[in-house]
């Protein structure tokens, strides 16, 4: 067993608040989810965690340029030190857009909305979110390439579900359409940002572009 | 491509000690080119078997090519003295001559060697290394004086002045910096960007920051063997060895 560098227990810190940040992230996709499946609304709650993400993201950036100024990091420290500070603001996305997520359940009436498209998609999505999260923490390579297939599956099903809405349209109430519309986007984003986190995962592990 | 210095199959033997093991490399012209690796893996005689220095050593053994412009420094009528001067060279201790003045240490190897036919082309000519060893402003109204009142950084560019007169091709530096403090370091280092205009640098150091800092190209030796080359903002992003990922990241040893 070597002894650990300086450097190390700074990388150790910035894992821990990433692994902090695959929690929030997840914890507000997953609530914003039910908040719309099942019309309770979360949203106060669901902010609180956007904002718990927005404020780690800072504390990354600071602690990664503290990193850098102080060791000067080359090789694999200084591509996790850049995958972390692009990751931490994927998982800030995440958050926010679960926010908008939730922020329609007022908009939903109380009967008459058919949330197959998002029951459907957004378990694929949430699966994409703590896999990416995995993925990171483990160095995980196979399971980025995954991620990238994943997200494949999401753009598929985003545009089949909005063109069945488009064919729906003027058959169905209006705010139910709009909400569904709404919250299959903010999906499809957030599949877009758990690809970058793979994306920066994969960077991290080889030093080549994805 | 015109090349400043090829090596090839290059392997240095310290009596029955196999010290450097087939290294290969080429080293364009006008660049930085740093050596790095762990003390003892061979730098400072792989920089010593280029210019021929290891001959003054009877236990040392060399075999394979060294060519600059295209000439086999270990060729059968190549002249030792010529490839010295094809060479400069810095060591890690500044060692000006310490009792002659800061302009005999310049002028004496091109007096010695007839560079020069009259005391103002001598003039000229210590003025200029001076120049551009970034030292002539600092000792320009104390010429006469000994170099030993330099201090360890002047004196160090002094000894690249000394060099830099009997113009060189190639300079070969062995850790010029290890005994400077932060700021003459700095300076030293500014020094080599400048001169690689004119120039082949190749510098041999030990840390692994200065080579990333200054260099164009990196060669990271282990244990007399060359385990990669490649341009330095490659090697320092991604390493394609294992070692030298572990060197550059101090985790070896």
């Amino acid at each position: 067993m070597s002894l650990k560098r300086p450097i190390d227990y700074g990388l150790e810190k910035l894992n821990g608040m990433i692994n902090d940040m695959i929690d929030l992230a997840g914890k507000a996709l997953e609530i914003s989810i039910e908040s719309i499946l099942t019309r309770t609304d979360n949203v106060e709650e669901v902010r609180k965690l956007s904002d718990q993400l927005m404020f780690i993201m800072d504390e990354t950036g600071e602690l990664a340029v503290q990193l850098i100024a102080r060791f000067q990091p080359v090789a694999s420290d200084l591509r996790e030190i850049k995958s972390a500070i692009q990751v931490s603001y994927d998982f800030s996305r995440i958050g926010r857009y679960a926010a908008n997520i939730a922020e329609i359940t007022k908009m939903i009436p109380e009967e008459g909305c058919d949330f197959t498209s998002i029951r459907e998609l957004s378990q694929i999505v949430l699966e994409m979110v703590r896999e990416a999260g995995k993925a990171y923490l483990n160095k995980d390579l196979k399971k980025a390439d995954k991620l990238r297939s994943m997200d494949d599956q999401v753009d598929k099903l985003y545009a089949e579900s909005i063109k069945h809405l488009i064919q729906m349209g003027g058959k169905i109430n209006t705010a139910c359409l709009l909400s569904i519309a709404l919250i299959l986007r903010y999906l499809e984003r957030i599949a877009d940002h758990a690809c970058y986190i793979a994306d920066a995962t994969s960077y991290m592990i080889t030093g080549r572009k994805y | 491509m015109s090349w400043a210095i090829e090596v090839q199959n290059l392997n240095v033997w310290y009596g029955d000690k196999h010290i450097i093991k087939n290294v290969s490399f080429r080293v364009p012209k006008n660049v930085i080119f740093a050596i790095m690796g762990p003390s003892g893996c061979g730098k400072s005689t792989l920089l010593r078997a280029m210019n021929r220095l290891l001959d003054l050593n009877p236990h040392a053994r060399v075999e394979g090519q060294v060519k600059i412009n295209g000439i086999n420094v270990y060729g059968d009528n190549v002249d030792v003295t010529w490839v010295r001067r094809q060479f400069g060279m810095v060591f890690q201790i500044p060692n000006p001559f310490p009792h002659l003045s800061i302009y005999e240490n310049v002028a004496l190897g091109p007096k010695l060697n007839g560079l020069v036919k009259d005391k103002s082309q001598l003039d000229e000519l210590v003025k200029q290394a001076l120049q551009k060893a970034y030292l002539w402003d600092e000792v320009k109204n104390d010429l006469r004086k000994p170099a030993s009142m330099l201090s360890g950084g002047q004196q160090q560019r002094l000894c690249i002045a000394r060099a830099l007169a009997l113009k060189p091709r190639i300079i070969l530096m062995d850790e010029p910096t290890a005994n400077l403090d932060p700021v003459a370091s700095s300076k030293i280092e500014e020094l080599l960007l400048e001169l690689k205009e004119d120039y082949t640098i190749i510098i041999v150091t030990h840390n692994p920051q200065q080579a990333a800092r200054v260099s164009d190209y990196v060669a990271f030796l282990y244990m007399g063997e060359l385990i990669e080359i490649g341009e330095t903002s490659t090697v320092f992003t991604r390493p394609s060895n294992i070692l030298t990922e572990k060197y550059v990241l101090g985790r070896m040893g």
